[in-house]
């Protein structure tokens, strides 16, 4: 019954964010803590590529984030589940300081935010991110956008910037944002060259660790849309993880149990 | 005023259209998502197996040929006895043969097995035999102190002569804090005492454990991207040995680092020769630039040097003086993965969905400056969920008094098929 009333009382709340005279900062952080959990915990991501219509990859991933009470972003540890090629590799992601591991040579290996280990998907796509804290929003109107599951839904259209572009994988981003709810309904992602990179729907909205979430995000490809990855995220839980997981050094001893 | 009106509702029928076909693309995208199957979630489990096979054909100096068919097991353990103790067991076992039908040889290498023991999350003890690795750069790592000699395989791709080598039984102890670690680890001698990288050392003890050795390490994160990493090394007899590695991000797609070792000890030809009159200072070093360009294309440039190498031309007079001698070096240098020059150049590309989905394309070239000794390396390797195929070329170049010159085979085309379980 509690719990019941702390959802409600929760989506209120959200609600209430979103419409308390459309402050883009406020809906942004609002939308924000929809897509993210706000204590540590772990999930499981599957991810799809499609080329051309057909299935070419699949990952799955164990997904470990914990938020950086310094600086307001989360640090996160991917670990790879299947394929089998891939079992047992690592990715630690803390800002720009990025460390992959592969268990066959124990070797932890500082990463290039630009360096991909999966097909579409960036290594930040697949990393727990907070907007708010990287983008300045600016909310440029209100307008009807067909949603991931073709519906139509009335949004806030926030045209976000990065603060500091050397430390984010896109320069600016247009974010939907349900009038209703701040819900994420849709996103396209800039280069630098403001080329679109990606555009990506948030669906399957289900309730999980108190909140509902987007379970499944469908990522476009900006220069050949027939490129599509289907990230799919399952089994949240929450989770305490130690301050020594998030380092370099324990990579080698990191063991899932 | 009718042609601007005109062209004005041109342009309202283009955006429109533009629109319409985005809306159509992402339709189409979000119908595939639709379709897509749920997969179950598969569970972390403590073993992985590797089953390789497939065949090379070497080309010699003098043009002749040999084929060569190899198949191999490569399995890992890691499993948890207790709550805070683990077992890991790695081991790799080769068989090769000159025909289809001829007799195999076989070769079996332990390649680890120890326990693990972590009281706290921020404590671990490990017992038994252990691969310990170090070193940021790709092409030499002069920090690796446990490399030398350790080495099971003939492929010269520094991703496979790091896989495939054999570990060094040891005890260690690390300390974790959240921004770093100290290890110290201790690697007794166990079977008949030789320098570590002896090329005449044939069993698998004697190649890891034939020295008493220690190796002090700590490293801290200072700012948001750096990490350096210190180390102390010493063989029973010799003197300490420092090393450092230092890397850091360059922008969103730029990597610079810098490993060094440095300390007392001989020449390679005064090792490799028993003659230990020339003891002095000498730094070995690898700095290089690992740069991601789009489309997922990686390249590395790096450059070697070696204070305990030969200066330009030394090599020519020495091979030429006494070339028994000089032939030691040259088998010294490549058991301690060593260049033998001074200086050496080594640039790395590595590409994924190379040209199509899945293909990934990698490839070395090291050169040794003041010799002309080369070594190409070159590998096509297509990725399906549960195995892998592999085509790898390689070629040496150079006089025969060259690390690479030296090499029995002139080139060598491999075709491998890699199933993963």
């Amino acid at each position: 019954m509690f719990r019941k009333f702390a959802l409600i009382a929760c989506s209120l709340g959200l609600a209430a964010m979103a419409h308390a005279a459309a402050d883009p900062k406020a809906l942004l952080v609002a939308s924000d803590a929809i897509r993210n959990p706000t204590k540590s915990f772990v999930l499981t991501a599957t991810l799809i590529e499609y080329r051309a219509g057909k299935q070419t990859d699949t990952n799955t991933l164990a997904i470990y984030s914990k938020p950086d009470p310094a600086g307001g972003q989360y640090r996160t540890l991917v670990r790879f589940v299947a394929p089998a090629r891939e079992t047992g590799k690592l990715m630690l992601k803390n800002g720009n300081d990025l460390w992959f591991y592969d268990p066959s040579n124990q070797a932890s290996i500082r990463i290039s935010p630009e360096q991909r280990l999966l097909g579409q998907a960036s290594n930040g796509d697949v990393a727990t991110i907070n907007l708010a804290r990287d983008y300045r929003a600016q909310l440029t109107g209100e307008e009807d956008v067909t949603d991931g599951d073709r519906q139509t839904r009335h949004a806030h259209k926030l045209a976000l910037v990065a603060t500091t572009p050397e430390g984010v994988n896109y320069r600016r981003i247009d974010l939907w944002l349900d009038t209703r709810d701040a819900r994420p309904v849709k996103a396209k992602f800039y280069s630098d060259s403001d080329r679109l990179l990606k555009t990506a729907y948030y669906r399957r909205y289900r309730n999980e660790l108190g909140v509902e979430r987007p379970t499944e995000t469908v990522i476009i490809d900006g220069l050949d849309p027939s490129w599509v990855t289907v990230m799919r995220f399952d089994a949240y839980a929450w989770r305490d993880i130690p301050e020594t997981w998030l380092q370099r050094d324990y990579l080698s001893r990191f063991h899932p149990e | 005023m009718s042609a601007l009106r005109l062209s004005g509702t041109a342009i309202a029928v283009a955006l429109a259209c533009v629109h319409a076909c985005a809306a159509a693309q992402d339709d189409a995208a979000l119908a595939l998502a639709d379709a897509a199957p749920d997969a179950p979630v598969a569970a972390a489990r403590p073993w992985k197996l590797n089953v390789e096979g497939g065949a090379e054909r070497s080309e010699r100096w003098d043009g002749s040929s040999a084929t060569r068919y190899r198949y191999a097991l490569d399995g890992e353990v890691n499993y948890r006895l207790a709550p805070e103790l683990r077992a890991v067991v790695g081991a790799r076992i080769e068989r090769t043969a000159e025909t289809l039908t001829a007799e195999y040889r076989t070769r079996p290498n332990l390649k680890e097995a120890y326990l693990s023991w972590q009281p706290g999350a921020a404590q671990v003890v490990d017992a038994g035999r252990i691969n310990q690795r170090f070193g940021v750069a790709t092409g030499f790592n002069p920090t690796d102190f446990f490399k030398s000699g350790s080495v099971v395989t003939s492929s010269p791709d520094p991703v496979s002569r790091r896989t495939n080598r054999l570990g060094s039984v040891m005890v260690q102890g690390q300390q974790l804090w959240d921004s770093g670690s100290v290890s110290l680890l201790l690697s007794p001698r166990l079977a008949a005492r030789r320098e570590p990288g002896d090329p005449e050392a044939d069993d698998a003890l004697s190649k890891t454990n034939s020295i008493n050795r220690w190796l002090l390490t700590g490293s801290q994160q200072i700012g948001a991207t750096l990490r350096p990493q210190w180390l102390i090394y010493r063989e029973q007899g010799h003197s300490p040995q420092f090393g450092l590695n230092l890397n850091t991000l360059l922008g969103q797609s730029a990597i610079v680092y810098g490993e060094w070792a440095g300390g007392r000890a001989p020449s390679l030809y005064a090792l490799a020769n028993n003659r230990e009159q020339d003891r002095r200072f000498r730094s070995r070093s690898a700095v290089g630039l690992t740069y991601t360009w789009p489309l997922d294309i990686t390249t590395t440039f790096e450059w070697q040097t070696n204070g305990a190498g030969v200066a330009k031309g030394e090599d020519l007079t020495l091979g030429a003086r006494n070339p028994l001698a000089w032939g030691n070096t040259l088998a010294w240098s490549y058991n301690l993965q060593e260049p033998v020059t001074r200086q050496a150049f080594f640039t790395y590309v590595s590409a994924r969905n190379a040209l199509v989905q899945g293909l990934d394309l990698a490839g070395f070239v090291q050169a040794d400056r003041g010799n002309g000794g080369r070594q190409a390396w070159l590998e096509f390797r297509k990725r399906y969920d549960s195995f892998s195929l592999s085509l790898q070329w390689q070629r040496q170049r150079g006089e025969p008094w060259t690390r690479f010159g030296a090499l029995p085979e002139r080139s060598d085309v491999r075709l491998l098929v890699d199933l993963y379980y």
